[in-house]
């Protein structure tokens, strides 16, 4: 039999916090193969994080993935497990974090709340659900618990929902907004190549667009406009010129090849972008 | 049979483990290694202490190994500490390894590590985390007998930490900053109880004042805040005194960095009292 499998994703940074848990999930799993999707989520960024771990799922096996973003921890927000399509167990608060995720797992089979104590550590604290509740369950589930052991069903429909920027076309241009700011400070932007096609026409290699940044009825600055083009990959533009791409999840993203793009133009997660043609 | 686990927790930043965990999977290669925390501030045994008493209760039974070490190379004793719990604890003499011993249910056994066929061929003065501690605690998770890795020690000649303890005064709890964390949550010494016993019931909501006393060089700090038992009781960017995740007194900002936003350090005096 396979090791069971076990991904983690938190805001927890890169010392202690992490790794208790881990030591957590294997006191109770001990052959259990555990893969950090990555605990560098900006600290109560619940959108970032719900958008790393969409990234992350559709390339991990099937197992069990916790995921800990959790501002709300101790407040009466409800800890969930949620039973995906695709027949993966997403552990974590019911704060939107894991609704995008289990999307892309096909969508959600059937929600159950954490009620069942039996599966937790015997003395849970009122600010550390990772390690008290979240860990220990998801741990029992890569074990072979029956998902239905967690506790009561709910209906999907009542789980705080995640919203997404998305893509709309207008006026031969797309209006799109930034979803996510990466390490390398390359923005995700909502939508895929497809939409854009639909707003600007054919996407060669080398076409020319404009980005215009900032603009929005609830930015009162002026637009930014960049100049750039649509491209393959980074390296088909000089050092430090703007482009346009398909990223690695399929969506549309803005960089400068070896440089940071989000710090040049200052940008943030949801500010609204609108591309068209030069 | 489960993988032998090792936990391994040091001052090296994110890139020196990596050496260490070599050598311990060249003798243990089905080893299960635990990274703990490599983040500890450099050469505060403080810290790394407050760590491990963190996280080893709840690590498997296994093989811990840590290394916060300024002393290394000098006469400091490097020991292995079998606990209660049936864990060894491995690392310098210096304060590092004793209170996570004691959470594991207290010492049993201590012994110098100086049994040199389980140490690396050449051992060098200034890191002995690759040449001593780690090939000794991967031949332990291999199963070889504690005994063999050097002359029993007398628990009492350990070298240990300082441990402050909170006073009770009148009206007000006398204490110090024990640990940061890493939301910027800092942790007191003393409990709820010691709380209470200064200044009466803790509902929440109670407003209190904390006092940070001037310290190096910064100027005292007074923060008024209140009462609570999770971060969200209290609106985002506001702060909370409660007892956290192990039971201590902390103060924390909801979604915020509290240590930053006060200019705060471990072993910073604090009075907190009533208002």
């Amino acid at each position: 039999m396979s090791r069971p499998f076990l991904s983690f994703l938190t805001d927890f940074g890169p010392d202690g916090p992490a790794p208790i848990c881990r030591g957590v999930m294997l006191t109770i799993a001990p052959d259990a193969q555990i893969v950090d999707i990555g605990h560098h989520v900006r600290k109560y960024a619940i959108r970032d994080g719900a958008f790393l771990l969409w990234s992350a799922m559709p390339y991990l096996p099937v197992g069990v993935h916790v995921a800990v973003v959790d501002p709300g921890v101790g407040t009466d927000r409800r800890p969930i497990a949620v039973l995906t399509q695709r027949g993966d167990v997403l552990v974590g608060p019911d704060n939107g974090l894991l609704r995008p995720a289990a999307e892309r797992l096909g969508g959600i089979r059937e929600a159950r709340v954490l009620e069942n104590r039996a599966l937790w550590l015997p003395v849970t604290t009122s600010t550390f659900h990772g390690r008290d509740i979240f860990s220990p369950v998801a741990a029992h589930l890569a074990m072979g618990t029956p998902f239905e052991h967690v506790g009561s069903s709910i209906d999907p429909a009542e789980l705080v929902p995640m919203t997404m920027p998305t893509a709309t076309v207008r006026d031969g241009g797309l209006d799109t907004a930034v979803a996510f700011i990466d390490d390398f400070g390359n923005a995700r932007l909502a939508g895929w190549p497809d939409d854009l096609v639909a707003a600007v026409g054919p996407l060669e290699p080398g076409r020319a667009l404009i980005v215009e940044v900032g603009h929005g009825t609830s930015n009162e600055a002026p637009p930014k406009e960049v100049r750039t083009t649509w491209q393959r990959t980074f390296g088909m533009v000089a050092i430090g010129e703007p482009l346009l791409y398909q990223d690695s999840s399929g969506t549309i993203s803005l960089s400068d090849n070896q440089g940071d793009i989000a710090t040049r133009l200052g940008l943030a997660v949801d500010q609204p972008a609108r591309i068209r043609p030069a | 049979m489960a993988r032998p686990v090792i936990t391994f927790l040091s001052d090296f930043g994110p890139a020196a483990p990596s050496v260490c965990r070599g050598v311990m999977f060249s003798i243990a290669p089905d080893a299960n290694i635990i990274d703990v925390n490599h983040q500890v501030p450099r050469y505060s045994i403080r810290d790394g202490a407050a760590s491990l008493v963190f996280a080893l209760p709840y690590m498997p039974v296994g093989v811990h190994v840590a290394v916060v070490d300024p002393g290394v190379g000098t006469n400091r004793l490097a020991i292995g500490i079998r606990v209660a719990r049936g864990d060894l604890l491995i690392g310098p003499d210096n304060g590092l390894l004793v209170p996570a011993a004691e959470r594991l249910g207290g010492i049993r056994e201590v012994r110098a590590l100086e049994n040199r066929d389980l140490m690396l061929p050449v051992i060098s003065s200034s890191f002995h985390g690759r040449d001593i501690f780690a090939p000794i605690a991967a031949h332990l998770a291999m199963g070889v007998p504690f005994e063999r890795v050097g002359p029993i020690v007398h628990a009492e000649a350990l070298v240990r930490l300082p441990s402050p303890a909170p006073t009770v005064a009148d009206g007000r709890l006398e204490t110090r900053i024990v640990h940061v964390m890493t939301y910027g949550n800092v942790t007191f010494a003393g409990r709820t109880a010691d709380l209470e016993a200064a200044i009466g019931a803790l509902r929440p909501g109670r407003p209190l004042r904390v006092t940070f006393a001037a310290a190096d060089g910064r100027p005292s700090v007074i923060e008024d805040t209140t009462w609570g038992l999770t971060f969200g009781s209290v609106p985002i960017g506001a702060s909370v005194v409660m007892a956290d995740a192990e039971g201590n007194l902390s103060l924390a900002d909801n979604q915020g960095d509290a240590a930053r936003r006060l200019g705060l350090a471990i072993d910073r005096p604090a009075t907190i009292a009533a208002r």
